[in-house]
């Protein structure tokens, strides 16, 4: 390929600029390969240039690395670059991060492809593998060498074939723990009747899904008095206010909607709907309290057994929801609950 | 602080290992049901959350 | 002694399914509906005076799309490939076909031909076909040549029948269009013979979800809808000669009417019947409402496997998303249970970028899963759009000339298949 123009990033050591003593200095654009970087030059082949090197202080990078990521790649806009290349990190902490969120700003703003080094153990990896291609090292700075050879050898394949040309049984890059759709040869109906054929005699087959084990959280004690509790109201079947005033998402939700219901006695339809794309509404619009149940609870509090209902509603639409996301809001909604007197929560699920 | 779910999917709650859930009726109605007057659906969503918060306070 | 009407041919006298092959390679329009050579000509006034006679519909448009032009078509409802069976003159028993006919004798087939319907009703979520581009690679109908028809609804009329109209307009358009095949000779026939299962080769069963809930999320078999079926089976023929038609177009992805029509893993299955395994029947099997019934259905349908047909192992696949998995794993269960080698057929919904687990729930017994891709996984549609057929503008916003569309493949129609007749597939990065 005729002149790619590569741009590398290296702290502040790998810089050669001064060990943990200089971890906080700001960024500099030197013109060329620094240190290592002339070897990755090499390594690169003829082709490829790398035009300029970003250093930065650890330090520097670490108290905002996404903020401090995006004002480092303007700082690299004016070369031009056609690939970005970070580390090698080997295992440390702050520089992996460092490398890991400067290549994610890099691909997003100025749309290129991008690879960071890092080593399986490095902490920037369970970041940030799923955003970004990560080339394999080892823990330590002694395997230089081979470190070089595969961040060379990654971004060649990611800029020359794509993203998904890697496989990282063949590539020397890490596990993304992504699952990405590609066209294959044999169909999924006949690769079933195979399987089956497989199992039925014994033979051996691999599945093409692993199975999830889930992680247990220790149970909260129970509530005490019921009637001295007030309690708060979740639900994941989208039960919004008519017209969706907080403009909620009907699947993939990243947030929850607090759907006020202090005034509210009972869910009645047309004020009140669901907004989910994965269930049939129709049942729930003609009464949304067959979803959420805040007339038996106001029942309830009249009549003494609760001491009453959170002012909102936290709502979202349960489908396709990311299990990272949903621990977020989870944690999110228990400390709003805290602050707000609520001690139980009722959730309510299509 | 102690969280009980009204599903129609205890497969999904048992696998995600939630310690108090409750079935619910149907996925389009958890605490509903159409096929009822007015009263008795009213009842038998009384009975149900009645059963989510005895779950609350069920030590687990 | 009474005769038989010698115009009277009796289904019994027909053995097996005969799926008479007449290859389309292109489409034009043309004063008649009729096949020349692999060239599909049809008179839209004909076929427009045709669907009309359904009084629910105002009017309907006709239009055409080929592989390799620069056209798109959204708001998709269904799309369906034309037959027609040679005994009864009609197609999809139950609904715009006869019983007597169904699974038996000879269907002719305008194979390479599609029925597209494209109507926007209330509640839709998109669907989108194109014949060139990014999106045209992914779906088996960016190679197809399609007849798209978009009925105009009577206004005021409810949704269900407003679902059914559009629908019927569809396979209306289908039978119409076979008919062409009548008077042409097939390029091939394909017979589906099933032997009896040969002693000492496993016996296996097909496990066949089916979603039906309500209003836009309905399958018909034999034009009932299977909202309330215990676990039923059927035939193998009966699917493949047009038992099962769709009306789903308010989940995310459209299991369209060709796909049944064509099971993949029928037509699998019948090709290492007695030779590895045995098919004894396909079990239909409704994704329930409650989890009462889900898991009724899963132990009624393992134990009809198992003690009535004699099985040793099922294939099941599933017709839905998250709530679907449920039905999966309980229905693992119950096989796995009752000693039956078990293999699943999922769609995944692991998320835009494929980083979330891709099913919602799994049966710690279910080592044996087969994956048609991750419904969910968003994909930059590159195409030229010269031509836009059904709408300017996707449910979503997006304007729907856009040479750069963000879509889940579940919006590409003909890139999800629930029964595996797709090359598509997920690959762990």
């Amino acid at each position: 390929m005729a002149g790619v123009r590569v741009v590398h990033y290296l702290n502040q050591f790998f810089g050669q600029r001064g060990g943990e003593e200089q971890a906080h200095l700001g960024p500099a654009l030197v013109e060329g390969p620094v240190g290592p970087g002339a070897i990755l030059a090499q390594k690169l082949g003829p082709g490829y240039s790398v035009v300029g090197t970003l250093i930065c202080g650890d330090n520097y990078k670490s108290d905002a690395p996404e903020e401090r990521s995006r004002e480092l790649v303007e700082l690299a806009r004016h070369l031009r670059p056609d690939l970005v290349l970070a580390g090698p990190a080997f295992a440390a902490g702050r520089y992996s991060i460092a490398c890991a969120a400067f290549g994610v700003a890099a691909a997003k703003q100025l749309r290129i492809p991008a690879v960071a080094s890092m080593a399986e153990s490095a902490p920037g990896a369970d970041i940030y593998r799923r955003d970004l291609v990560l080339a394999q090292c080892g823990d330590s700075a002694r395997q230089m060498a081979e470190a070089l050879d595969h961040l060379a050898a990654v971004g060649r394949k990611v800029l020359e074939q794509g993203e998904s040309a890697l496989d990282p049984a063949v590539d020397p890059c890490l596990k993304r723990g992504l699952r990405r759709n590609v066209l294959t040869t044999v169909t999924a109906a006949d690769r079933a009747v195979a399987m089956l054929v497989a199992k039925l005699a014994g033979q051996p087959y691999q599945t093409e899904v692993p199975l999830l084990s889930a992680e247990r959280t220790t149970p909260a004690p129970p509530v005490q008095t019921l009637a001295a509790t007030r309690i708060g109201l979740v639900t994941t079947g989208g039960i919004i206010p008519h017209g969706n005033p907080e403009r909620l998402r009907s699947h993939v939700a990243d947030r929850y909607g607090h759907v006020p219901i202090g005034a509210v006695d009972d869910l009645r339809p047309g004020e009140f709907e669901a907004n989910h794309g994965g269930f049939f509404h129709g049942y729930v619009n003609d009464d949304p309290d067959r979803m959420v149940p805040l007339d038996v609870l106001r029942d309830m509090t009249r009549e003494g057994r609760i001491a009453g209902v959170h002012e909102y509603l936290f709502s979202l639409a349960g489908t396709g929801t990311f299990p990272e996301v949903s621990r977020r809001l989870g944690a999110e909604m228990a400390r709003e609950y805290q602050h707000a007197g609520v001690h139980a929560a009722l959730v309510t699920s299509t | 602080m102690p969280a009980v779910l009204i599903t129609n999917l205890p497969t999904v709650a048992e696998a995600m290992a939630v310690p108090r859930y409750l079935n619910g009726v149907a996925i389009p109605h958890v605490l509903g049901n159409p096929a009822l007057d007015a009263i008795h659906e009213k009842q038998l969503r009384r009975r149900l959350v009645e059963q989510a918060l005895a779950l609350l306070c069920t030590a687990k | 002694m009474l005769r038989k009407a010698p115009w009277r041919k009796e289904a019994s006298d027909a053995v097996d399914l005969e799926l008479a092959r007449f290859p389309v390679t292109d489409v034009q329009f043309g004063p008649a509906t009729r096949l020349s050579g692999r060239t599909l000509l049809v008179d839209a006034a004909a076929l427009r005076r045709d669907l009309l006679q359904d009084d629910r519909l105002a009017d309907c448009q006709v239009d055409l799309m080929r592989p390799g032009e620069a056209v798109r078509v959204v708001h998709v409802v269904d799309v369906i490939e034309p037959r027609v069976k040679v005994l009864t003159d009609d197609y999809f028993a139950g609904i715009t076909g006869s019983m007597s006919s169904l699974g038996l004798g000879r269907t002719l087939v305008l194979k390479g031909a599609a029925v597209v319907v494209s109507c926007a009703l209330p509640s839709a979520q998109e669907g989108v076909i194109d014949m060139t581009g990014t999106a045209a690679g992914l779906s088996k109908f960016g190679q197809t040549c399609n007849v798209v028809v978009l009925p105009q609804l009577q206004p005021g009329l409810p949704n269900e029948e407003a679902a059914r109209a559009a629908m019927e307009c569809g396979l209306r358009a289908a039978v119409h269009l076979a008919r062409a095949a009548v008077a042409a000779d097939p390029e091939a026939v394909d017979t589906l013979h099933w032997a009896e299962p040969a002693p000492g080769i496993p016996r296996v069963a097909y496990l066949y979800y089916l979603y039906s809930h309500g209003y836009g999320r309905e399958r018909l078999l034999y034009g009932k809808t299977t909202r309330d079926i215990l676990p039923t089976l059927v035939h193998p023929n009966e699917v493949l000669d047009g038992a099962v038609v769709q009306c789903g177009f308010t989940m995310p992805s459209k299991s369209v009417t060709y796909n049944h029509q064509n099971c993949g893993i029928i037509r699998s299955l019948h090709r290492r019947h007695n030779i590895d395994l045995a098919l004894t029947g396909v079990v239909m099997i409704n994704h329930n409402l409650t989890f009462a019934d889900k898991r009724r259905s899963a132990h009624a349908a393992a134990r009809l496997a198992r003690h009535t047909l004699g099985c040793a192992g099922v294939i099941v696949s599933k017709d839905g998303g998250g709530q679907a998995d449920v039905d999966l794993a309980e229905c693992t269960e119950a096989c796995e249970g009752v000693g039956l080698k078990t293999v699943l057929v999922v769609k995944e919904e692991g998320g835009e970028a494929g980083a979330a687990y891709p099913l919602v729930v799994v049966s710690p017994r279910a080592d044996a899963i087969v994956t048609t891709g991750n419904g969910t996984e968003h994909i930059h549609v590159f195409n030229r759009v010269e031509r836009l057929i059904g709408g300017d503008t996707l449910y979503e916003g997006q304007d729907a000339a856009s040479a750069d569309l963000e879509l889940p493949y579940n919006y590409i129609v003909g890139s999800v298949d629930f029964e595996g007749d797709l090359l598509i597939r997920t690959r762990e990065l």
